[in-house]
């Protein structure tokens, strides 16, 4: 008993003066990786784990299979992520299809591009990217007052007068001008 | 006396692990001399490529106010031809912007709003960039890269510059170079290749509780056709012109 106790010690000893005596390696001192980022996002569900649902249930329609194309296209919108809802653009090309996705964004980011989802004829920048806020404005707005794209209200037309464009949303009038980069409207007197 | 025994033995183990822990700790920065010569060395050669295209893939961290980090994807495309022509175009989820230089009037031009402005410009590239950041507040796409080491004050302003060790990005051999200074750490892997050319640049805000990241992959042509770029926009049907605003204003 007591030898082994001896030997600890003299172990540890050791491991102490290992530890002393070496030399670090080759690393200069400086900062140390304290931890990493993630790498997955996901973890094996236990044993029992329920399945994961979709938020909204897939229709099944008859013909789906004959395009595979359309599915993936399909898929990729749902997950990109834009609520699903009775949009008013509901059925595209033929009634196979179960995109029923509406270019609502759930988020307030100013958005300039459009109908790159192949999908949206009609698309109207500013309409679609005010679907969101659209609560926030409009009827107190001042002759000067400076507007992102994602604040102006959901129903204006653009408007030549002189060469010139506006945006007219109800009876304010919008001027768009670039601020650096960004597209911003100020608020005008009617041409 | 066997526990106590080992509880002595523990803790003479436990000291110098202690110490050593405490030799490198935070505090320390390092500023590696090779590494800051490496950032000079680009952006100067950068600085002297008169014909080039490159191209880039980005990614931007938009944080919502709850806190979430929101990724949005863009690819940049910028050419080059002489002193005095330029064409960059950002393709983005969010934002899509074209320009167009020819020596002596400068667009940007917005393809999906059908928006443009056009100002007149200076001569040279390098003085209308400078003009068209200071005066109005806008950075054509990829053109940080070009400013990398142009000025001391910038390298003095580094706290940290590390070297990590070699890395492959798309097939390239690449140096990863990490560096830190107020607001922002940043990464950058550059070619062993003859050329001092970047591969990648990583920008973490840190300034920003959620620290989002710009990240940017890069690929060069260093002998570009530039016969079929406009380096001057012309209005096509329903281009309309629109004020551009100084940034002071």
């Amino acid at each position: 008993m007591f030898r082994i106790a001896t030997n600890t010690v003299l172990l540890s000893l050791l491991s102490v003066s290992l530890l002393t005596l070496l030399p670090l390696p080759a690393v200069e001192a400086g900062p140390r990786a304290m931890g990493h980022a993630r790498a997955s996002v996901n973890r094996a569900p236990p044993a029992g784990a329920q399945r994961a649902q979709r938020i909204n249930p897939r229709q099944n329609v008859a013909g789906n299979r004959v395009n595979d194309n359309r599915q993936v296209a399909a898929n990729r919108q749902v997950n990109s992520n834009r609520q699903v809802n009775a949009g008013n653009r509901a059925n595209i090309n033929n009634g196979t299809r179960n995109v029923n996705i509406d270019n609502h964004r759930d988020v307030d980011i100013d958005v300039d591009g459009g109908g790159r989802w192949g999908y949206d004829d009609d698309y109207h920048p500013i309409a679609t990217a005010a679907a969101v806020t659209a609560t926030v404005v409009a009827t107190s707005a001042v002759v000067g007052a400076i507007f992102r794209p994602a604040q102006l209200p959901p129903d204006c037309v653009q408007v030549m007068r002189y060469n010139t464009p506006y945006l007219q949303c109800g009876s304010t009038w919008f001027q768009p001008q670039y601020q650096g980069s960004n597209v911003t409207y100020v608020v005008v007197n009617a041409p | 006396m066997k526990p106590l025994d080992c509880v002595l033995g523990l803790l003479l183990a436990v000291q110098p692990l202690y110490a050593l822990a405490e030799q490198t700790t935070p505090g320390q920065t390092v500023r590696n001399p090779r590494v800051i010569d490496k950032v000079i060395d680009m952006g100067e050669h950068l600085r002297s490529l008169t014909a080039f295209k490159v191209s880039a893939q980005v990614t931007r961290d938009t944080v919502l106010d709850s806190g979430q980090k929101i990724k949005s994807q863009s690819l940049n495309v910028l050419q080059v031809a002489g002193k005095d022509r330029l064409y960059a175009r950002s393709e983005g989820d969010t934002r899509t912007l074209e320009f167009f230089y020819d020596g002596k009037q400068l667009t940007q031009y917005s393809p999906y709003l059908k928006y443009y402005t056009t100002v007149e410009a200076p001569p040279s590239l390098t003085e209308t960039l400078h003009r068209l950041e200071n005066y109005y507040g806008i950075q054509v796409p990829l053109e940080d890269l070009f400013l990398f080491g142009s000025d001391q004050a910038q390298i003095d302003a580094l706290q940290s510059a590390l070297y990590i060790g070699p890395a492959t990005i798309n097939g390239q051999l690449c140096d990863h170079l990490a560096f830190r200074q107020a607001d922002v750490d940043w990464q950058l892997w550059l070619t062993r290749a003859e050329q001092p050319l970047p591969c990648k640049l990583v920008i973490t805000t840190t300034s920003e509780a959620s620290a989002p990241e710009y990240s940017a992959e890069y690929s060069w042509n260093l002998a570009p056709d530039s016969k079929q770029v406009k380096f001057r926009f012309v209005p096509g049907k329903g281009d309309v012109a629109i004020p551009l605003k100084k940034a002071s204003e």
